[in-house]
């Protein structure tokens, strides 16, 4: 353990030299924030509810939306093809550590930054969205939504190490990691919730990607859900981290058998 | 061009375009399904907007991407920004059009789907004279967004390292599509000057619904001026402070 804390600390200390990076970050969550909550102004300026959700409602599951997937983004689905595609991998692969353990803590370090500098902005984003609007937001389950935002990450997390270790294969997965990204937005919940989409609601709630954006919104904001219903959620959620932790494991193991790099 | 060295890539990545317009195009069907009209926009208007969008995302894509991310950005990290200096042609025209790649073309099929929902979502009458303007407007539009872009990029003469700028670009980029009627006043009055994002595509679409008044094309003329002297201010500014060693 002492290794990758060295790896978390090291990789820590770099992120510390490019800390205007996070000002662009800054400028990006508040612009599409900013348009969002317009967005929902104008589409509810002559409606009370739609497909279920109030203005406030959707504003508290566009601004949960952010937060998460600020919390849950990972950069394993780049990193890994590229030490594929590079052949630099062979060189983790000759010391002591587990290649995904390394890329995990070297992935916190930098998520402790944009944690830290993202949780201010959207703290401040929250603030104008409280005046504007009135969240619906049950504060109860706070720890509920933290425990499935940390199991969230670790789905997405997954489920991406399983588009990069595509690249044992292909070499390149750069298209096929842009389609994923573009498809879990739709199919996670990430721009919609997923009532709006009418009849491929029921089809999409199915899916492992509604348990990283759509589920853990609903903890926090549908008071209909039921003590069965969340322990449900979290449980499934779980489930699938599980099967595609699982399924990475198996597939890594068969793509370094075919693995190769000459000169490194 | 390398694209086709991993086709399996190439499908994925036209697939995840196509799926990505149409499903833009289903989220925005089925929130008009409710409300009607957006700031009164209809449903074909908006794909219109969206259409037009995705034509200048595409052009962009095609002539400027490429050049900006990969050999702009990474020579000034790098150093070898002066392997391009010392050539005899013009450096900052090199720099964002240089690069073009013959599968960006791919990118106007999506663009071209999204314009057919729109023409078949609603019978348009657009006269030959707007058509015109509306080209020209494409033209103004694709010059601002490209000094945007440079203007954003060329933050890496002072930071180094700029990775994340692009983030922020998109998210700027991104607001091209949205009707500019549902920000208030001072927020379209800012998108039409300060950073005239409204000119990547909401001027266009306008005009070709044939809401245009020619003091539009002047103020338009005037911004690209403004634009090419901030923009050939902010170059030298960035020259002089850029320093590599033994590239």
């Amino acid at each position: 353990m002492k290794k990758y804390l060295t790896v978390y600390k090291t990789e820590f200390l770099h992120f510390l030299q490019y800390r205007s990076e996070f000002i662009a970050e800054f400028i990006s969550i508040f612009i599409t924030l900013f348009i969002t909550l317009y967005f929902a102004l104008a589409v509810y300026e002559h409606k009370d509810e739609i497909y279920g959700y109030t203005l406030s409602e959707f504003a508290s599951y566009a601004l949960l939306t952010r937060i998460i997937q600020y919390t849950v983004d990972t950069d394993i689905a780049g990193v890994l093809p590229e030490d594929i595609k590079k052949g630099s991998l062979a060189t983790t692969l000759l010391k002591p550590i587990r290649y995904n353990v390394y890329r995990l803590f070297a992935e916190l370090s930098w998520k402790t930054h944009a944690l830290f500098y993202n949780g201010i902005t959207l703290g401040l984003l929250t603030i104008l969205y409280a005046s504007v609007f009135d969240l619906q937001i049950i504060t109860s389950r706070i720890p509920l939504f933290i425990l499935a935002l940390i199991l969230g990450y670790f789905l997405n997390r997954a489920f991406r190490f399983l588009t990069g270790v595509i690249a044992f294969w292909t070499k390149d997965t750069s298209g096929l990691s842009n389609f994923i990204r573009e498809i879990m937005g739709l199919l996670g919940g990430s721009w919609l919730p997923l009532d709006f989409l009418g009849i491929f609601a029921s089809v999409l709630k199915i899916l492992p990607f509604s348990y990283i954006f759509y589920f853990p919104i609903q903890l926090l904001i549908n008071s209909e859900l039921t003590n069965t219903d969340i322990l449900r959620i979290l449980v499934l959620e779980l489930a699938w981290m599980v099967c595609f932790t699982l399924l990475g494991f198996v597939l890594w193991k068969r793509g370094l058998k075919q693995f190769e790099s000459v000169g490194i | 061009m390398e694209y086709f060295e991993y086709r399996t890539s190439l499908i994925f990545y036209v697939i995840s375009t196509f799926t990505w317009s149409l499903a833009s195009l289903l989220v925005q069907k089925s929130i008009f399904n409710q409300i009607g009209t957006l700031k009164g926009w209809t449903f074909g208007e908006f794909a219109l907007l969206n259409a037009v969008y995705n034509y200048a995302f595409s052009f962009y894509i095609m002539f400027t991407w490429t050049s900006i991310w990969s050999d702009f950005r990474n020579a000034v990290r790098h150093g070898t920004l002066d392997q391009i200096l010392t050539k005899p042609f013009a450096h900052r025209l090199h720099l964002t059009f240089g690069h073009f790649d013959i599968t960006d073309l791919l990118h106007l099929i999506p663009s071209t789907i999204i314009l057919i929902v729109a023409l078949s979502a609603q019978s348009f009458s657009f006269s030959f004279l707007h058509i015109i303007l509306c080209i020209v407007f494409i033209g103004l539009g694709q010059y601002m967004l490209n000094s945007i872009a440079f203007l954003m990029y060329s933050i890496t003469f002072w930071v180094t390292s700029a990775q994340h700028i692009s983030q922020a670009f998109w998210s700027v980029e991104g607001q091209g599509k949205t009707p500019l009627e549902i920000l208030p006043k001072w927020a379209r009055i800012f998108f039409l000057s300060v950073i005239p994002i409204g000119f990547v595509a909401y001027i266009h679409t306008k005009i070709l619904l044939g809401e245009f008044h020619y003091s539009l094309l002047l103020f338009s003329i005037s911004l690209v001026i403004a634009m090419w002297w901030v923009t050939k201010l902010v170059w030298n500014a960035g020259l002089k402070r850029y320093e590599s060693v033994s590239s």
